[in-house]
């Protein structure tokens, strides 16, 4: 008697634990979402501020008024940084990461892949300041060698971009594979197909929504990352001509790179326009977050 | 048995680490009882030091915040006042002259430290200068150069000298490097150095570093670099990069006292209104000679050294 009502207040106080992570949850990422939200409107309404189409169409970014007598608040060079380093990093990872995750869980011996899941783990983890710093004293400088640039810029960051998303995008897959029950494999090799047909069209597909997470998690953090993509970057400026191949190795910039070299040295209506390119990186990945939850809608095996 | 091969392995790891705590810990009481003996061999020496003029000890807590290029001398400086006088509680924090000179403005710290004077709409803070700072013109040493011209300086940052062969150094392509918009001192090399001119060299050969160590580093790596940087982080660096004379003048503070040597700057601590209490004996103290030993370390020139009127012409 005694221990069935102890087994029913356990249950009730897990119940309200629960609970409590579930609103905390929510609270979080309302309250971040209106902490900087409520930035990030003041500086189209303060004076001395920016127009809202400025701020989307202009390429000149001086909010503190540093290089010129009056600020100025372009901020679609840095838009445009941010988003070329993540598409192409993520366009070059996935099809990598998606081979990856195959190769472990359909070809390799179990064996082999029990050596290799830990290691790519460890490589999930792995500080972005670490892969900067190699990409800072090793990448740029042999990339500058073999295009004769500088070695900073675009290229530099997506690939550093690629080595840090590829682990996250590769351990989500094979997870997202192994989950694919085994019926749907030998149901497509009963029906004659080959291992290649049976992973292209039957595991695949069955996996298609958690793949598409794994695709959003790699983009969130590529588009989010800082550290290690400011530092091979290494300009102030969008690349005049975006659309050639040389525009991929000029000293550059991005939204993120902005944030974090300049945002303390900032007060005032300066500052507010760090906010608005905040609050934009958190709109851009929660976008990314919709795009993949509508693809994953359209998933045949639901 | 294999089971407690793993039990004995934990408890030996558990002895070994508790008696490495222990051991810390020991170190740390040892520690603990010999402070309060320099301590006191410290206060001492300051009760003469006192008798001079400088040193006056004050309780409270104030916070010092603004220029990164300040912030590790007045830190050293602060570290050793609270040493002295145990009431004393100052925080020191970075964030860049200009937040230093609108937390002061706005009363969220007590003192701002700046590499810039007050903008003309912070005429209620007043000026306390603590030091100067010398900043000098770096290169890769196979650029080939020892000197540099004014005018070589800002061809070079307007991107009209882009070899180092134009202004006698080795055949090698120049890489400018700069620092970001909202640095200080960006912006005293764009006032002493470029007539007030704008850095626009071509994108393609201009790279950016957030701070002295970065600029330091990148020039170390990349031929044919140029860069700016305060005196004492081109000391650091050693050989591996050239610090270069200006016009054929030495960066030292010979020169800076009789402006032969024009990129310099001097270090403000602005508080609002006159300082009082701990704020005043603290700035007092950032005029002793145990805060200008500190200063000597790090290479900055002692503000006595370099005349008024110098300062006064070159600070408009």
């Amino acid at each position: 008697m005694q221990r069935a009502q102890m087994m029913r207040l356990s249950d009730q106080i897990a119940r309200i634990v629960f609970l409590i992570c579930a609103v905390l949850i929510v609270a979080v990422i309302l309250g971040v979402f209106y902490f900087v939200g409520s930035r990030a409107f003041l500086v189209f309404t303060s004076p001395g501020g920016s127009s809202l189409k400025d701020f989307f169409t202009s390429t000149t970014w001086d909010p503190a008024a540093n290089l010129n007598d009056n600020p100025s608040y372009g901020a679609w060079g840095l838009i445009e940084g941010s988003l070329i380093i993540t598409f192409v990093s993520v366009v070059i990872a996935t099809p990598l990461s998606f081979g990856m995750a195959l190769f472990m869980t359909e070809v390799t011996p179990p064996w082999l892949s029990r050596i290799l899941q830990p290691l790519l783990e460890i490589f999930t983890g792995m500080p972005s300041v670490v892969i900067g710093f190699l990409g800072l004293i090793v990448l740029a400088p042999s990339l500058g060698k073999l295009t004769a640039t500088l070695g900073y810029g675009y290229a530099a960051a997506i690939l550093v971009l690629v080595i840090m998303i590829l682990p996250t995008i590769t351990s989500i897959s094979i997870d997202a594979v192994r989950a694919v029950p085994n019926s749907v494999r030998e149901a497509s090799l009963a029906l004659g197909s080959t291992k290649w047909q049976m992973m292209s069209k039957a595991v695949i597909p069955a996996a298609a929504s958690s793949l598409a997470t794994a695709v959003v998690l790699g983009m969130t953090r590529a588009i989010g990352e800082t550290l290690a993509v400011a530092m091979v970057l290494g300009g102030n400026a969008a690349p005049q001509k975006i659309f050639s191949l040389q525009a991929f190795f000029i000293p550059t910039t991005n939204i993120t790179k902005a944030i974090l070299e300049d945002f303390g040295e900032t007060a005032g209506v300066a500052q507010d326009a760090y906010w608005t390119l905040a609050f934009l990186l958190l709109v851009i990945s929660f976008l990314f977050i919709c795009i993949s939850r509508y693809l994953a809608s359209r998933s045949v095996y639901k | 048995m294999l089971k407690q091969w793993r039990v004995a392995f934990i408890l030996v790891a558990i002895a070994a680490l508790s008696m490495i705590i222990s051991a810390c810990g020991s170190d740390s009481g040892s520690a603990a009882t010999t402070t309060p003996t320099t301590a006191a061999g410290t206060t001492a020496t300051t009760g003469s030091a006192a008798s001079s003029g400088g040193f006056n000890c004050v309780s409270g807590t104030i916070t010092a915040s603004g220029s990164t290029a300040l912030q590790p001398y007045v830190d050293q400086v602060a570290k050793q006042y609270q040493s002295k006088c145990s009431g004393a509680k100052i925080t020191v924090l970075p964030g860049g002259s200009k937040k230093g000179l609108a937390d002061a403005e706005a009363g969220a710290s007590q003192i701002g430290n700046s590499d810039v004077p007050s903008a003309t709409n912070q005429a209620d803070l007043v000026d306390h200068q603590v030091a100067i700072v010398i900043f000098v013109m770096i290169a890769n040493p196979d650029a080939g150069v020892k000197d540099l011209k004014t005018a070589d300086i800002q061809g070079i940052y307007e991107g009209k000298v882009t070899n180092w062969k134009q202004i006698g150094g080795a055949d090698k392509p120049i890489t400018v490097v700069s620092r970001p918009a909202t640095s200080g001192t960006r912006a005293t090399f764009k006032k002493f150095m470029l007539d007030n001119k704008n850095e626009s060299p071509a994108q393609a050969n201009n790279l950016t570093s957030d701070s002295t160590g970065a600029v330091v580093q990148t020039v170390e790596q990349t031929s044919g670099a140029i860069g700016y940087v305060t005196l004492g982080g081109a000391k650091e660096a050693g050989s591996k990069v050239v610090t270069t004379t200006i016009d054929g003048k030495e960066p030292s503070a010979d020169n800076v006292k009789t402006n032969d040597y024009k990129f310099w700057n001097i270090e403000h601590m602005y508080t609002k209104g006159q300082a009082d209490g701990l704020t005043k004996a603290f700035l007092d103290y950032m005029l002793t000679e145990d805060a200008f030993t500190i200063g000597d370390g790090l290479q900055f020139v002692r503000v006595p050294n370099v005349p008024e009127d110098i300062r006064a012409t070159h600070n408009k």
